[in-house]
């Protein structure tokens, strides 16, 4: 497969030499311009002077004149011929130059050709895993996304458990020999205290420690992870689940969601809640209003529900200390998507400008 | 090498079309030198002539006035054919000028179209690439 970007290289290195193949060529057509329009221009001098002397001769010109009619008919010709040069010698320099850049232009495509085949490798592993993942499984595993997710606090809740049991059992056995432990202390003691223990089952003891260590170690696991953005935990599962995925491809397939997307989340998990997302309960829809006493009535009672709930779930009076109540409701919102939702907040508080205590 | 990228429908074409435009160019270029230089060999002898006529203007000037033979009269005679060699310079180094410039426009042309063929082939050869690793991995399943 790199055939195709050696083969890139290589017409990178053929078109460098064409170019300088040309520019050659070219260089020598305009330099031969120059060269003939020079020598062009000395002929017509020499014919010229030669012409114009042979006249005067005939007429009878003093000698001591012809060096000043010389001089006076060469010095045009004389001029074009150093401004020929001076032209010849721009443009050799102008398309030196211009070969300069173009030779640098087809290193640097060469240069490219590994460059792109890189970039275009990583997007191939990422659709490999993605395909993969939505098809049969990483490494053939057959294992789906799902389950991929779900292996990350499956993975943390049976560690946790593994860890619960052990410890449980090491109680248990500890128990019945630290009982044993003071029972003999106590009766070395006499039974009133006052002489000190003089032997302990410490093995017994030590391995309830252990275990009662190893389950808070557990638990503190599993609160981290679930304390994690979902999509790092993601990361995570699928990076312990299969290693050879690397942090980059992991990155790709569970990426960051956007602030749209969170904000649609939380929306979702309040609704889930039966709540909106300002955390006010949501009512049963208002009675039909027919018109009658009673309907009026009915409604009316409705908007007095519906407020007082909204007031009770608020718990504030003014927008600033609802914002401070509801970031301290919801402590998993991050402070992008608290501020989009607590700014939608705001039309309960119609006077109230800032969000306080909130920085972008 | 190059046969690595055949498979690519956009290169190839690219590769049929860059024969024709190079000639066409090269053919264009001629033409253009073609045109100036015989411009310049049409130009020269009118140049002389026009110079001839405008010699003999002034020999017979000086010859109504008695002064045929005196030094004036040649100096006249001698800036008369300063000027030509003005005019017949200006022509020829002009001419060179657009020969040059012909010249060196056909070596940026065929410089741009070479740059073009390598951001093709760079092209080609990354879909290529890209394709045949897609078709890899669904040819796996």
């Amino acid at each position: 497969m790199a055939d195709q970007f050696a083969a890139a290289q290589a017409a990178a290195a053929d078109q460098k030499r064409a170019l300088l193949a040309a520019m050659a060529t070219g260089g020598t057509a305009a330099a031969d311009a120059y060269k003939a329009a020079q020598a062009d221009t000395s002929a017509a001098r020499q014919s010229a002077v030669q012409g114009a002397l042979a006249a005067a001769a005939q007429r009878g010109a003093p000698a001591e004149l012809q060096s000043q009619l010389q001089a006076t008919i060469s010095a045009p010709f004389d001029r074009q011929n150093a401004n020929l040069s001076q032209a010849a010698a721009s443009r050799a320099a102008d398309m030196a130059q211009r070969g300069t850049a173009d030779a640098a232009y087809f290193d640097q495509a060469s240069a490219a050709a590994p460059v792109m085949r890189a970039a275009t490798d990583h997007l191939l592993a990422i659709r490999r895993a993605q395909y993969n993942l939505a098809h049969q499984g990483f490494g053939g595993t057959g294992k789906s996304e799902a389950e991929i997710k779900a292996a990350a606090v499956g993975k943390a809740s049976h560690d946790l458990a593994a860890a619960d049991a052990e410890a449980a059992a090491a109680h248990k056995a500890s128990t019945p020999l630290a009982e044993d432990a003071m029972g003999a202390a106590h009766r070395l003691m006499g039974g009133d205290g006052s002489t000190p223990v003089q032997s302990v089952d410490r093995p017994a003891l030590d391995a309830a420690n252990a275990a009662e260590h190893k389950r808070a170690a557990a638990q503190a696991a599993l609160d981290q992870a679930n304390a994690m953005p979902v999509h790092e935990r993601n990361q995570q599962a699928a990076l312990s689940l299969f290693p050879r995925l690397g942090p980059d491809l992991a990155a790709g397939i569970f990426p960051e969601p956007t602030l749209a997307q969170r904000v649609a989340e939380a929306r979702l998990q309040a609704e889930a809640a039966n709540v909106d997302e300002f955390g006010v309960p949501r009512l049963p829809a208002a009675p039909p209003a027919d018109g009658s006493a009673a309907a009026v009535k009915a409604s009316a009672d409705y908007d007095t529900g519906v407020t007082s709930a909204r007031n009770a779930a608020l718990g504030a009076k003014t927008y600033d200390e609802w914002v401070k109540a509801f970031a301290a409701a919801n402590p998993d919102l991050d402070n992008a998507t608290l501020i989009a939702i607590v700014t939608d907040g705001k039309k309960f508080f119609p006077t109230s400008t800032s969000i306080p205590g909130l920085a972008p | 090498m190059a046969d690595a990228l055949g498979q690519s429908p956009a290169y190839l074409a690219y590769l049929r079309s860059l024969g024709v435009t190079d000639a066409n160019d090269a053919a264009g270029t001629q033409t253009g030198v073609d045109t100036v230089q015989r411009r310049t060999a049409t130009m020269l002898p009118r140049i002389a002539e026009q110079g001839a006529i405008s010699r003999e203007g002034i020999s017979g000037n000086y010859e109504s006035r008695g002064l045929y033979r005196s030094g004036q009269h040649e100096v006249s005679l001698a800036r008369q054919r300063a000027g030509e060699g003005q005019q017949v310079g200006d022509l020829q180094s002009g001419g060179a000028d657009q020969i040059a410039l012909l010249q060196a426009t056909l070596v940026q042309q065929r410089a741009a179209r070479q740059r073009q063929l390598v951001e093709q082939a760079l092209n080609a050869a990354n879909g290529l690439y890209a394709q045949s690793g897609t078709d890899a991995l669904l040819g796996g399943y």
